[in-house]
């Protein structure tokens, strides 16, 4: 029950940020339960990318760049029972899928590239009887020398 | 009185259910952030197209959830190959057809926006 109340908190949060675009919503994986024994996970937050008008006067396009990296969350439960949601579990979540550290890749992908504009933000989720997660954002955005 | 507790909980529960994931395995793609250009962005003209991009997920039996609802794959759908192009003016729609109490899913998120040169 805990667990869906958990689910359901960001499932509302997400609707409410879609109201407000310019308010943060975090990009973290959501715990598989109440009893987290470890949680070190860095997802973004908020990202003002560049327009084609707002690039400097001196920046010359290259073409698209893609960037991803990913969080990873392990929910294991005590006991199996139907609904699944309901049985108690304890989770672990780790990974760093910060915009931070996917921008610093494509830098180096990419060497001389300053900056991206016209950028796509996704969430890739795969999660295996919702035992195993992976969060993986994944940008794709056009890039400029 | 257990049925009243059992229908509220499926009530909670079905957002949950009608979001997209699947109990047993999950590989969707959802939209998290796109800051779209502007007219003033690009060289916009008066006849520049107005086009439309769709990407989704979908999810069956509550049980497996997949596909591709983000934006790269909306707007690439909308760009049709013209990727010498850019879309402004873009507004993003989210689309959600579910049957049977949500058996069936199925979640797009739709772009419309207009070709512009940049």
């Amino acid at each position: 029950m805990t667990a869906v109340f958990v689910r359901l908190l960001f499932i509302v949060s997400a609707l409410w940020a879609d109201d407000y675009p310019h308010d943060a919503k975090a990009g973290l994986i959501s715990p598989g339960s109440a009893f987290i024994i470890y949680y070190d996970g860095q997802g973004p937050l908020n990202f003002d990318t560049l327009t084609p008008g707002s690039l400097p006067a001196d920046a010359r396009p290259f073409g698209s760049v893609q960037g991803r990296s990913c969080q990873y969350g392990v929910s294991i439960p005590f006991n199996i029972s139907y609904p699944i949601v309901r049985s108690p579990s304890i989770s672990s979540v780790w990974g760093n899928s910060s915009l931070k550290k996917i921008i610093n890749a494509m830098t180096n992908d990419h060497p001389g590239l300053k900056g991206i504009y016209d950028a796509q933000i996704d969430k890739h989720t795969i999660q295996v009887l919702g035992i195993f997660t992976r969060l993986c954002i994944e940008v794709t955005a056009k890039g400029f020398r | 009185m257990l049925l009243d507790i059992k229908i509220k909980n499926f009530l909670i529960a079905l957002p949950v259910m009608l979001s997209g994931c699947g109990l047993i395995y999950t590989n969707v793609r959802t939209p998290y952030g796109y800051h779209t250009a502007t007219p003033i962005d690009v060289k916009a003209q008066d006849d520049d197209s107005l086009v439309t991009g769709e990407s989704c997920n979908k999810s069956l039996l509550y049980l497996v959830a997949w596909g591709n609802g983000g934006y790269a794959a909306a707007v690439e759908h909308a760009l049709s190959g013209r990727q010498n192009m850019i879309l402004y003016d873009v507004r993003s729609d989210l689309k959600v057809q579910a049957y049977l109490f949500g058996l069936y899913t199925k979640t797009c998120t739709v772009i419309t926006g207009r070709l512009g040169r940049p």
